[in-house]
């Protein structure tokens, strides 16, 4: 029975905890940075990125010592962040393979994805070592990889290379690219470092030439896998992990924010990023939530639903920021975090002889606007209430739709009324228990014919309880003019108010 | 022998002198209309309102302003087309609206100078709150017709100005409504006002005057409809049916209809 293919490609970023920071922060790219974790006053470097290697600065420094440089950014280490971009490399992997295990080390980023089978799919391993390096480059993180038959091998040779390279190790070849590796590949331990050092071992060629039954004797089981690590040969039990996908940035502040404009900056490249993966999954964001940490410990949340998924990250920011204009946070921000829902990348087939209608993504830009005009909840398609109640009514946010009516109806010419809203106090003179005269708007009516009452009343279970006479008057003003309106008698204030006006 | 085109021009320009082009049938421009859904404004109006243009229907409370307004955007609703109802003073009723057969979910409604807490407070106490200067609402639906008309794509833009007291539109600047001309002739929209008092001046290409309509007495128990009349005022493009010209006068066309309309609750008669 022949043995499988077996092909592993190992993706390494360095300095993680930096690049996790500054992927959102592009005006920082290129600026010397540092990123420190721990209590004050005993902070020290956990990462920097290569600006400020080339200044002379190196992990475990304290912040005494960094400030001793110039013009150095110094951010705090977000572990919020640093979890989203994990979960994002590895969405952004599984895109090449679903078998994926996670080595990941404090301080970098390394996965093993199991890319046996894929050729045709994505061509030579090489080739497909292009394409990730590519894919997570736009994902703004700087990584390299290293393709080889053997698990330990791939990761031995991505870690004995410099960043932005790929390297392919074939079979045959595979030794040769081990040997003039340092043995720090291998993760040794302290003790181990010592002894190898003792023994004038420094690479990985030295290493598998030591004699196997002598290095057992003298570093037991662990010498055996670390002389098999050295040739190439260890093998491995592949444990997978199945990432989550989920549309998720989150971007925690170096200083509160209380400019909404600032705060669209921020959002406009979580935006960016959030798109680029919707994209690469042929999705668009159907809802996109923004959540705001607040100073004092409050938070902020409001989720913007176009009426189609879209992927115009310039629709999107206009949306959000009408949104937020219409319901502002009440503190400055700490922190953002998005999460947006993934739709369907769908399009409305317009017929060639269908009508006119909106074009929805900028229809959902325009009633944002006029949202923040007139108010929330004043825009939209209005629902009749199923109630007795008069002008009962609810606002929906208002869709196109492409189907046409059921039914063209042919009825006769209604009379329409006008409500007004509130109903107006008005002064009633009564007769014979019917409405006589009485006063609008600074206008006195006779009243010429008035039908009614109508009584009316409901919900006596609830607070809502209303118990009123309905007259339908037409009436004329000391001018002459005509006036068919609807007056209500309130029969528990007994009150009279001006309903509305047939129009 | 002479060919029929041949003969035609000799015989045209025989008579260029007296009749110019006198066998070419005048060159007439179709202009699209959207129907009213009253059949004796339709004639009136040669088929309806100006498709493109503004239209002005002004008149007082009671004229029919709202019902004709409903019945358009009813008759559009019906044909699968989006129109929008821009409320300047929030008084549409939308039980009305059902009733003329307005296809609700394709009505986008804007509502003006509501203010939620200002309504409750009325509800609670026997205070009335209007009575505020209606600046706000006018500003609100003036931005609000402009964005819509911006965007395009509904077919008739209700800008419903009714109730709000003429001083206060006879300030709106000229310059709104010519930005509004400009802006509907981009589209394949028509943008209705509704109004007590004529505002739009020149802008508008039809101005509609709607006469205080007389309730009708047709039962003696409930309140059974208004009988209406409108009377064209202004149209900018009058229809021009033929370039011969008549020996004996012209009879002066209908300028004015008349029509009824019935409560939901009133039948068939």
């Amino acid at each position: 029975m022949s043995k499988a293919v077996q092909l592993y490609a190992a993706l390494l970023v360095r300095e993680f905890p930096a690049q996790a920071l500054l992927r959102l922060r592009n005006d920082l790219y290129h600026q010397p940075c540092v990123v420190m974790q721990g209590e004050p006053p005993l902070q020290q470097v956990a990462s920097l990125n290569m600006r400020a290697k080339a200044l002379g600065l190196m992990r475990g420094m304290t912040k005494t010592e960094v400030e001793v440089f110039s013009n150095i950014i110094i951010l705090r280490r977000s572990w919020n962040e640093e979890k989203m971009a994990k979960l994002i490399l590895l969405e952004c992997v599984e895109g090449f393979s679903p078998r994926i295990e996670q080595c990941s080390e404090d301080g970098e980023f390394l996965c093993v994805i199991d890319i046996a089978g894929t050729e045709k799919l994505f061509g030579p391993a090489e080739s497909l070592a292009r394409k990730l390096l590519s894919r997570v480059k736009t994902l703004g993180i700087v990584a390299c990889v290293a393709v080889s038959d053997n698990f330990d091998a791939s990761i031995a040779l991505a870690k004995g290379m410099p960043a932005r390279h790929i390297q392919v190790a074939a079979a045959s070849e595979k030794k040769a690219k081990l040997a003039p590796l340092p043995i720090a590949v291998l993760g040794l331990t302290e003790e181990q470092k010592g002894k190898f050092s003792l023994w004038g071992i420094h690479t990985l060629a030295a290493l598998a030439q030591l004699p196997e039954k002598e290095l057992i004797a003298r570093l037991g089981q662990e010498g055996k896998r670390l002389r098999q690590m050295a040739h190439g040969e260890m093998p491995h039990l592949f444990q997978p992990v199945e990432p989550v996908f989920s549309l998720e940035e989150c971007m925690e502040l170096e200083s509160p924010v209380v400019i909404l404009d600032a705060l669209m900056f921020v959002v406009n490249v979580m935006l960016e990023q959030l798109i680029l993966r919707a994209t690469a999954r042929v999705l668009a964001l159907a809802s996109l939530t923004i959540r705001l940490a607040l100073e004092g410990g409050s938070s902020h949340s409001r989720t913007v639903r176009p009426a189609q998924p879209t992927n115009e990250r310039q629709i999107w920011l206009k949306l959000l920021h009408l949104d937020l204009e219409l319901h502002p946070p009440i503190a400055a921000i700490l922190g953002v975090e998005l999460e947006a829902d993934p739709g369907r990348t769908s399009k409305i087939q317009l017929g060639l002889f269908s009508p006119q209608l909106p074009e929805p993504s900028r229809l959902d830009v325009t009633l944002a606007r006029i949202r923040s005009i007139v108010g929330d909840g004043n825009v939209g398609s209005p629902v009749l209430q199923d109630t007795n109640k008069v002008d009962e009514f609810r606002m929906e946010s208002f869709h196109i739709t492409t189907l046409l009516p059921s039914k063209i109806d042919s009825r006769p010419l209604r009379s329409a009324m006008r409500m007004v809203r509130p109903a107006e106090l008005t002064s009633v003179t009564v007769r014979s228990q019917r409405p006589k005269k009485f006063t609008f708007r600074d206008h006195y009516y006779l009243v010429e014919h008035a039908y009614g009452p109508w009584v009316a009343s409901g919900e006596w279970w609830t607070s809502r309880h209303w118990e009123c006479e309905q007259w339908d008057l037409i009436a004329r003003s000391q001018g002459g003019k005509a006036l068919c309106c609807c007056l209500m008698h309130d029969c528990i204030q007994g009150d009279w108010r001006m309903v509305a006006i047939y129009d | 022998m002479l060919s029929a085109s041949t003969i035609r021009l000799q015989i045209e320009s025989k008579l260029a002198h007296r009749i110019p082009a006198a066998l070419t049938p005048a060159q007439r421009i179709l202009r699209p209309v959207a129907p009213t859904g009253v059949p004796e404004v339709d004639e009136l109006l040669d088929g309806g309102l100006p498709i493109g243009e503004i239209t002005e229907m002004v008149g007082a409370e009671s004229s029919g302003l709202t019902s004709l307004a409903l019945s358009c955007v009813s008759r559009s609703t019906q044909e699968g087309r989006v129109c929008a109802w821009i409320d300047g003073n929030d008084a549409l009723y939308v039980e009305s609206a059902a009733a003329a057969g307005v296809d609700l979910p394709r009505l986008l409604w804007v509502r003006c100078g509501v203010r939620a807490e200002a309504i409750q407070i009325a509800q609670k106490s026997r205070l009335c709150v209007r009575g505020a200067k209606p600046w706000a609402r006018i500003e609100q639906a003036l931005a609000a017709t402009d964005l819509l008309l911006q965007g395009g794509g509904f077919s008739i833009i209700v800008l419903d100005m009714g109730g709000i007291p003429p001083e206060y539109l006879s300030r709106i600047e000229l310059s709104i409504w010519f930005r509004y001309r400009a802006a509907v002739e981009r589209t394949q929209a028509s943008l209705v006002l509704l109004t007590p008092y004529p505002c739009a001046k020149s802008a508008g290409a039809l101005l509609l005057r709607l006469h205080p309509g007389s309730a009708l007495f047709n039962e003696k128990t409930v309140f059974t409809g208004i009988e209406h009349h409108l009377e064209i005022e202004r149209r900018r493009f009058a229809a021009n049916v033929s370039n011969v010209i008549p020996l004996r006068t012209v009879p002066q066309r209908e300028n004015s209809a008349h029509w009824q309309s019935q409560p939901a609750w009133a039948g068939a008669r």
